[in-house]
């Protein structure tokens, strides 16, 4: 087991981490007949959409075609895919930028201070590079096939992030015990130190809920987000693929001594892609935009570099 | 000819519901380009890595609180099919009306999203090879 202190600087950096966003309105929404300034920020990674819209709505309401249009009306996509609100922002980077961690740019640069691509000053570079990550915010045609809609007062977020917890917890203790018996206080300031990102109100919570007096971990919660490739198309030009998200029943130890690894998770999950418990081979695990060794034990990577939510969200990216 | 497997027996009388297709989430351009250059090795790897190899899964539906009991209380899902086609299975079999809510929890603990797959939340939750879906017209385990 890692150094409590190892692991806690680890989850401060991957509190602070975040991802340069240039978002613009979408022309349908826009009155104006050239397009709008767009909106430039940094957004943490372990936050959400719905968090964001309130300040997007204050920046485009002046170019709205429809300037009452609620807030919450407010969905994003990239390259034409709707961005699934749920998933938090560092989840939907390392799923769809198309960004290599083995080859962009490393993960201290994508901190606050420097925009690398952006301050070579080659025009086609910036045109070309991931970074910032273009987003596109639509008012209208909200896809409801896609993403359930949202309300002005944040309860669908809140409900939709309380119950991600919950299964999670679900899954650590094999009753949600742990996360009912949260006092109401509790409750929200787990939620309200999410909303600001606050790692500081989120730790005594998480603490609570990782350290359940009387039980002991059953299960570490993990979905992996595989990429998968369209049905080759008769032109031959490629077409976008579809992702499959894969969880299964992933135990903390895999007998008496032997700590489950990310390696020896991903081998009983996902054989064929990890034929090897120590070395990719066809694919390697992405997490907050770095591909994370198999040797990592993963009950210290549970306690260093979930998500808010309590989850390993692992981007299986093919080599 | 052997006999059958309870399971199987279950099943007899039971249609499978739910959509023919998978609903998979798009991939972005971005993130497909790489894909259309893979090795055979890999391409081959990763098609059909992680699925549940169980085409069908049994559902248990439980009424929570005042919510209606249902005759059928068990069907068979395809496992490819996404959480939000038991909701609306649900709601027809309940005959609701599109202004009454249906609050849907797995094990009568956490409401899943819509667009969790049914294979994933039965290979993690499932109680003697069945995922038990509490429903309730008021919001419950709140």
């Amino acid at each position: 087991m890692a150094n409590p202190r190892n692991l806690s600087s680890l989850q401060a950096k991957v509190w602070n981490g975040s991802i340069p966003l240039e978002i613009r309105l979408a022309s349908s929404d826009c009155r104006t007949y050239d397009v709008s300034d767009p909106y430039l920020v940094m957004c943490p990674r372990l936050s959400y959409i719905p968090l964001l819209l309130p300040q997007l709505h204050a920046f485009f309401s002046p170019f709205l075609i429809d300037p009452d249009v609620a807030p919450s009306k407010g969905w994003l996509s990239f390259e034409d895919v709707p961005l699934k609100w749920h998933y938090p922002f560092g989840l939907l980077f390392d799923l769809y930028s198309g960004i290599d961690p083995a080859t962009g740019p490393a993960p201290n640069e994508v901190e606050l201070e420097s925009q690398p691509r952006l301050s070579s000053g080659d025009d086609s570079e910036s045109e070309s590079g991931v970074l910032p990550w273009r987003l596109t915010i639509h008012y209208t045609e909200w896809p409801s096939r896609q993403l359930i809609q949202l309300d002005d007062n944040g309860k669908v977020m809140h409900d939709a992030f309380i119950n991600s917890v919950k299964e999670a917890d679900f899954l650590r203790n094999g009753t949600a015990k742990v996360v009912m018996s949260l006092s109401k206080a509790d409750s929200t300031q787990l939620w309200n130190s999410v909303e600001r990102m606050n790692l500081k109100n989120f730790n005594p919570i998480n603490h609570k809920l990782l350290n359940p007096q009387g039980s002991n971990l059953r299960h570490i919660p993990m979905k992996l987000y595989l990429p998968h490739a369209a049905p080759a198309s008769e032109e031959g030009a490629p077409a976008p693929g579809t992702v499959r998200v894969v969880q299964a029943v992933v135990t903390p130890l895999i007998s008496n001594r032997q700590p489950q690894t990310l390696g020896t998770a991903l081998k009983s999950v996902l054989p064929t892609l990890f034929p090897s418990t120590r070395r990719p081979m066809l694919a390697q695990p992405v997490l907050h935009g770095a591909t994370v060794p198999l040797s990592a034990n993963l009950h210290d990577l549970l306690r260093a570099a979930a998500y808010a939510d309590g989850w390993l969200h692992v981007v299986v990216g093919m080599m | 000819m052997s006999s059958p497997s309870p399971e199987s027996s279950i099943a007899a009388n039971l249609n499978i519901e739910g959509e023919d297709d998978a609903t998979d989430i798009p991939l972005s351009m971005a993130a497909s380009v790489v894909l259309t250059s893979l090795p055979r090795d890999a391409a081959q790897a990763l098609e059909g890595a992680g699925e549940l190899g169980v085409a069908k899964v049994l559902i248990r539906v439980v009424p929570v609180g005042s919510a209606p009991s249902l005759q059928q209380r068990r069907f068979w899902m395809k496992s490819s099919n996404n959480f939000e086609v038991i909701i609306s299975s649900l709601r027809a079999k309940l005959k609701l009306k599109p202004h009454e809510g249906l609050h849907c929890y797995v094990n009568s603990v956490f409401a899943p999203a819509p667009d969790e797959s049914v294979g994933n939340l039965w290979r993690c939750f499932k109680t003697n090879d069945e995922l038990v879906v509490g429903y309730s017209i008021t919001p419950a385990f709140g």
